[in-house]
C-alpha cells in the first residue's frame, strides 16, 4: 500500500471525498500519517538504516534527523568499532583529542553547534583516523524517505500497514475540527494503534533469537567478572 | 475450503449493513476491499496462519539478500548448492556472534554459508534511504560464496498473506470490519456498537490462534 492509497482510505473513513475533502486538507492528513509512523518507529525501533561511505582523515559523521540511535559502526579494514564515552576517554588519555592512528572506538560528540540546521549530532572515531577509511553504520531510524513515501510503499511490513491508518484516524478525530471531532472514535482508533504498535515491537525484537544492539556503551568495560563462567557448578 | 476474503467479507457486510455499501453510499466497495486486505493481514500475523517459502538465487560474492514484504518472521533458512537439494540449514546468529567468528566476517568466503543474520524487521519494503543507504529488511549470510553457480537460498517464513475459510471470515474478519466501519459511521448508535464488535473479534481471534498453533507445530519452535 502506498502513502497515497492509505490517505484515500483514511479520508473515506472520515466521511470525506478523497478527491475533494471538505474538512481536512492533504497537508493535515500527511502530517498525521508521518507522525503516526514516526511514533511507531521510535517506540519499536523496527527500522535499521544502513549505509557505507568513506570517512575522511580526522572527519566526523554527522547524523541526520532520521537517527534514533547508532547501533553499530564498522570499518572495512578493522571490522566492528566499540562504542565508548568521552568520560572514559578522558580517564584513559588526557590528550585523547589529538591522538590519531587506527580507530578502535567510536563516540558521540557531546559538543554541538547551535543554530537552526547546524546542530547535527556527530559521531567521531578514537583514535582519530589519519587517512581516509571506508565505514558502514547501522542505526535505528525514523522512516528515511518522507518526501517520497506518499508515492511509494509505506515503510512498514505489509501486515501492519494499519498502523498508519489507525494512528492518523486517532489524530484526525481528536483534532479540534468542528463537527468531525469525535473523542470516542479517537480513543478507539488510538487503542487499535497502540495494540498494533505493540505487535510490531514484538516482531521487531524477536527477528533474531538474540539482541544485537549495543546497549549502554558505558557498561561495556572489561571487568574481572568477564573471565568467570556465568554459572559455577557445585563440586 | 479457502475463500476470497475480500469477496466473502463484502457479501457478509452487505447482508448485515443493508443499503450502506456500494456506489454513492456511505462505504465504497473499493474501500471495503482495501480495508479487508489490511485487516486480514493483521489476523494472519496474530494467529500465525500460514508459513511459506521464498527462494533466492545466490549471487557470486554476495552476502546480503532482500526479504519479501510479506515476511513476518523467519522460521528457517536453507541452502541448496545445486539449487534444489536443500541439505544445509543456516544457523540464526547476531552480528556480534559474527564478530566473534571472524573480525572481518564480511570478507570471508566459503563453499556454502553456515549462518545468517537479519537487518531491519522482516517485511520492511525496499525503499532507497539517505546516503545511498536503505532500511529494508535483508538477510546476511556468512560466509558468502565466491562462485554461486545455481545455488539457492530458501527462506521459510510466517507470511502476511493468510488463507481464510468461510468460518474464519464470518467469525473473525467480519466483526473486526464492522467495528471499524461502525466507529467511523458518523452515527452515534452505530458507533456505540463498535467496541462490542471489537470484543467479539478479540475472542474469536484468540480461539483461532489456539486452534492454529496446535495445527502448525513449527510455529512453536524457534532456532538459536
Amino acid at each position: 500500500m502506498t502513502g497515497t492509497e492509505a490517505k484515500s482510505i483514511i479520508l473515506q473513513m472520515l466521511g470525506e471525498n478523497p478527491a475533494a475533502p471538505a474538512y481536512f486538507n492533504d497537508f493535515q492528513i500527511e502530517y498525521w500519517m508521518r507522525s503516526a509512523l514516526n511514533e511507531a518507529a521510535e517506540r519499536t525501533r523496527y527500522l535499521q538504516h544502513t549505509f557505507r561511505l568513506s570517512w575522511l582523515a580526522g572527519g566526523t559523521l554527522a547524523l541526520g534527523d532520521e537517527t534514533i540511535q547508532v547501533e553499530r559502526l564498522e570499518t572495512d579494514d578493522d571490522g566492528r568499532m566499540r562504542p565508548i564515552t568521552t568520560e572514559d576517554l578522558w580517564r584513559t588519555n588526557r590528550n585523547w583529542r589529538a591522538h590519531t592512528g587506527t580507530p578502535r572506538f567510536y563516540y558521540m560528540d557531546t559538543q554541538r553547534t547551535t543554530g537552526v540546521g547546524s546542530g547535527a549530532q556527530t559521531v567521531k572515531l578514537y583514535p582519530g583516523n589519519s587517512s581516509t577509511i571506508w565505514y558502514r553504520v547501522y542505526y535505528s531510524s525514523y522512516p528515511t524517505n518522507p518526501a517520497a513515501y506518499m508515492l511509494e510503499q509505506i515503510e512498514l511490513p505489509t501486515w501492519c500497514h494499519n498502523i498508519v491508518i489507525y494512528g492518523t484516524l486517532a489524530r484526525a478525530y481528536a483534532a479540534d475540527a468542528g463537527t468531525t471531532r469525535n473523542e470516542a472514535a479517537a480513543a478507539f482508533y488510538g487503542m487499535l494503534y497502540d495494540q498494533l504498535v505493540e505487535r510490531l515491537r514484538v516482531r521487531a525484537n524477536r527477528r533474531l533469537p538474540k539482541d544485537w544492539s549495543m546497549g549502554d556503551p558505558s557498561a561495556r568495560r572489561l571487568s574481572i567478572g568477564d573471565i568467570f563462567p556465568a554459572n559455577i557448578p557445585e563440586p | 475450503m479457502p475463500v476470497s476474503v475480500t469477496t466473502a467479507v463484502k457479501e457478509a457486510l452487505k447482508i448485515d449493513m443493508p443499503r450502506q455499501i456500494g456506489p454513492g453510499r456511505r462505504w465504497e466497495e473499493a474501500l471495503i476491499d482495501a480495508l479487508t486486505t489490511t485487516v486480514a493481514r493483521e489476523v494472519a500475523e496474530y494467529c500465525e496462519l500460514v508459513y511459506t517459502t521464498q527462494e533466492i538465487s545466490a549471487v557470486d560474492d554476495t552476502a546480503e539478500y532482500a526479504l519479501g514484504s510479506n515476511c513476518i518472521e523467519i522460521y528457517q533458512v536453507e541452502w541448496a548448492s545445486d539449487g534444489s537439494t536443500y541439505d544445509t540449514i543456516l544457523k540464526a546468529v547476531t552480528m556480534e556472534d559474527l564478530d566473534n567468528v571472524s573480525r572481518l566476517w564480511r570478507d570471508d568466503t566459503g563453499t556454502w554459508p553456515a549462518r545468517y543474520t537479519v537487518t531491519s524487521t522482516p517485511g520492511v519494503p525496499a525503499i532507497a534511504g539517505i546516503n545511498g543507504g536503505s532500511t529494508y529488511s535483508t538477510i546476511i549470510v556468512h560466509p558468502k560464496v565466491s562462485t554461486a553457480g545455481s545455488a539457492t537460498l530458501r527462506v521459510r517464513f510466517l507470511s502476511a498473506v493468510g488463507v481464510f475459510d468461510q468460518h474464519t471470515v464470518d467469525g473473525v474478519v467480519v466483526p473486526y470490519m464492522k467495528a471499524l466501519l461502525y466507529a467511523s459511521s458518523g452515527d452515534q448508535k452505530m458507533a456505540k456498537d463498535a467496541p462490542r464488535y471489537y470484543a467479539k473479534y478479540l475472542e474469536a481471534r484468540e480461539n483461532l490462534k489456539q486452534a492454529v498453533s496446535h495445527e502448525y507445530a513449527e510455529s512453536l519452535g524457534r532456532i538459536g
